[in-house]
């Protein structure tokens, strides 16, 4: 399956058609994290050593101090670095290759000072170049190419960063390489990581005791990510970008996740604060007058005392007028006995005037004559004031008990008077106090309401708080506005994106497989049986006494495995080809790891294989100098140390 | 003038009052100015009365206006 005629534009509407949002919407969110259809197939280019020459001074107790190394002319094939000794610069001479080519400085301390320049000659397919350091010290140096019979300076460099800058921008494009993006969660913080031309040139090293297939690293699937790019497999950094970029997003909406989380705790606390007040507040209010219900009392109060004082408009007139009838009614009383008191008193006074016999007026005392006294005792008339006496009849008796009964019904209408007036006092008295109860209610109201105004009542805080709370609310819902569905559409376009390429992949990795078991027994593993490369780039081993993980080979295996599937990676990419692997191998003591003499020979007979099925693949192994290395390596490929031990 | 009626007239007033107690209440405010009257006589006690204000302006069948308030009063500042 070969994806290469999609289009970008293509692409993009696959992806819009898998999450339903518009093309315009999937297109602005790629180019906004930088996302394009990386979809070129590198063809594969060989980087070939010609020449490395080191100029210099030891420091320390040296036979040979001066350093004076160079070999030049080297060419495709297997180049064997060698010493009786340990620690004699086979490793260093590999680091100082490796410098030069990255612009990493990474030699042991104990050496600084010693080297003075240095010079590498490479060609890349038939192009030829040569970086040269004239200042080792201070990494001052050029990087030139050459072609018909000129010289070209294709970079300068003045320091270590600007050296290693330099390196990577000339690799990175002489071999259609691209560095991988990733993004990595650092104190919950998305840090984006380069991972250029140094890392990529981790797959030509391959160490002793190697614990990952390719390169060193197994961060963020650094080995599937390498494995695919050397193999030239289509859309993966483009799968890598657009993971790169959901994590990116996935970081940054976790923190602010966690601060919109650490805001809802906050507020969530102040929530339960503010309940809790209101709680309070609410409590308060139960036992509290409000300003409303004191206002509706004193309108209470008011209404009655305006109901009582018009009572007592209407009471006081009637009691006033009950007064004056009862007064009237008393004075009646006391006329009707004087009256007949009076009578009584007439009577008795006559019936006693009647017995006297009067001698002489009791005014002048004139004697009165008998025949005087004898006409009026026989007219009955009074013998002072001559006025007629009448006798007393039976009509005195009717009469006298006429003024008594006129002295009964005035005493009578006066005790009804009397209960009248003592009525209508009555409610008088209690329209009066009714009043005035009202007016003495209504001023203390009119006062409570004067000091409930000019406070804040408990009813008003509630009313503050109950606004807090739903504000509060409002802040604990109202979610920060995550790009949720910008993470989505990238997930959806990483599974999409590897779906433009897995076929392809899986295909490749079958004949991988194939091809590193065919190396791996190349190299001396004649009890294997098979190997299987899985996309995640884990190998299961099958031998013939079992099956194991590459993990779970001993080091001498995995060393093995590793140079295999590395050759299998660059036999596949020159059978298909596409595939950017720069065909150089360095492999640091071959020798190590319990590998017997036979192995070692076995390995080197491998290596020296090549010839045939890879013949412009470069290796270069270091190893203690033995006859199964000298064995096969060819004299002149052969590095050996000088007679003082040392190799330079 | 004599402060004393006479027997006869004694003797009469006693038999009025016997025949008609309702003229006692008469006898006893009689004795009762007697006994304050520091032996003034009727034309004497007359004018006195009339001195009141009250009791001169009253018509017959009138209320005689009572002076009992002034005459306390002037009993206070005699006590006095």
């Amino acid at each position: 399956m070969r994806t290469q005629d999609i289009t970008r534009d293509q692409w993009v509407t696959m992806i819009a058609e898998k999450v339903g949002k518009e093309f315009s919407e999937v297109d602005t969110l790629l180019k906004r994290h930088g996302i394009e259809a990386r979809v070129t197939r590198p063809i594969p280019r060989r980087l070939l050593i010609e020449s490395v020459s080191i100029n210099g001074e030891k420091t320390g107790e040296f036979e040979t101090k001066e350093i004076s190394f160079s070999r030049t002319e080297m060419g495709p094939g297997l180049y064997a670095m060698v010493s009786d000794d340990n620690l004699k610069g086979k490793t260093t001479l590999l680091k100082i290759i490796r410098w030069m080519l990255t612009g990493l400085y990474d030699l042991p301390a104990d050496m600084v000072g010693w080297l003075h320049t240095v010079t590498l000659g490479f060609k890349i397919d038939d192009q030829r170049y040569e970086v040269s350091v004239e200042s080792v010290s201070e990494s001052v140096g050029t990087l030139s190419s050459f072609a018909r019979g000129k010289t070209r300076r294709i970079a300068s460099f003045s320091d270590a960063s600007t050296f290693r800058s330099v390196m990577e921008d000339f690799f990175l494009t002489e071999l259609k390489l691209e560095p991988l993006i990733a993004v990595a969660d650092i104190n919950e913080s998305g840090v984006e990581q380069r991972h250029g031309w140094n890392w990529l040139f981790s797959a030509t090293v391959i160490d002793p005791a190697p614990d990952v297939l390719f390169g060193t690293d197994t961060t963020h699937g650094k080995p599937l990510r390498m494995m695919q790019m050397y193999l030239g497999i289509p859309w993966v950094l483009t799968r890598a970008d657009l993971m790169a970029a959901q994590k990116r997003l996935t970081i940054d909406a976790k923190a602010v996740g966690r601060t919109t989380r650490e805001m809802s705790s906050s507020a969530e606390k102040r929530l339960s604060e503010l309940r809790a007040m209101r709680e309070t507040f609410a409590e308060k209010v139960k036992t509290e007058t409000s300003i409303a219900d004191l206002r509706h009392q004193s309108s209470d109060a008011l209404s009655v005392y305006m109901q009582s004082a018009s009572d007592v408009r209407k009471l006081t007139p009637i009691v006033n007028e009950a007064q004056q009838e009862f007064d009237a009614a008393e004075a009646a009383v006391s006329e009707s006995i004087r009256r007949h008191q009076e009578f009584l008193e007439t009577q008795a006074a006559g019936r006693v005037f009647r017995k006297l016999r009067p001698i002489c007026c009791p005014s002048c005392e004139e004697v009165y004559s008998e025949e005087y006294r004898e006409e009026k005792e026989k007219k009955h008339d009074c013998m002072v004031c001559g006025r007629h006496d009448a006798k007393e009849t039976e009509a005195t008796v009717e009469i006298e008990a006429a003024f008594a009964s006129d002295v009964e019904d005035a005493k009578a209408e006066k005790t009804r008077r009397r209960k009248h007036l003592g009525v209508v006092k009555a409610k008088l008295t209690a329209a009066i106090s009714k009043r005035d109860d009202a007016d003495r209610r209504n001023q203390r109201l009119e006062k409570d309401l004067g000091i409930a105004q000019s406070s804040t009542g408990a009813e008003i805080e509630v009313v503050k708080v109950d606004a807090q709370i739903a504000e509060l609310e409002r802040m604990i819902h109202e979610k920060a506005d995550v790009s949720n569905w910008e993470i989505d559409v990238l997930q959806k376009a990483v599974e999409l994106t590897k779906e433009l390429y897995e076929g392809e992949q899986a295909e490749i990795l079958v004949r991988v497989s194939e091809m590193t078991a065919m190396f791996a027994r190349s190299f001396g593993m004649t009890d294997l049986v098979d190997v299987k490369l899985k996309g995640n780039t884990t190998m299961d081993v099958q031998m013939m006494g079992g099956k194991k993980t590459f993990g779970k080979c001993e080091p001498g295996e995995r060393m093995r495995l590793k140079v295999a599937a590395t050759l299998a990676l660059i036999q596949v990419s020159e059978e298909r080809g596409i595939g950017s692997h720069p065909g150089v191998l360095f492999v640091d003591s071959v020798a190590n790891n319990e590998v017997t003499d036979k192995d070692v020979t076995e390995i080197v007979k491998g290596f020296q294989g090549l010839r045939e099925t890879l013949p412009d693949v470069q290796v270069f192994i270091s190893g203690i100098s033995s006859a199964a290395i000298l064995d096969h390596v060819p004299c002149e490929n052969v590095i050996k140390n000088r007679e003082d031990g040392y190799l330079w | 003038m004599s402060s004393r009626p006479s027997p006869k007239v004694t003797e009469l007033c006693d038999q009025i009052v016997a025949d008609h107690p309702i003229f006692g209440w008469y006898r006893d405010r009689a004795r009762l100015v007697v006994d304050v009257s520091n032996g003034r006589g009727g034309a004497e006690l007359k004018e006195r009365q009339h001195a009141q204000k009250e009791y001169h302006e009253s018509k017959i069948g009138d209320l005689i206006p009572t002076i009992a308030g002034r005459v306390k009063q002037r009993l206070q500042e005699i006590a006095a």
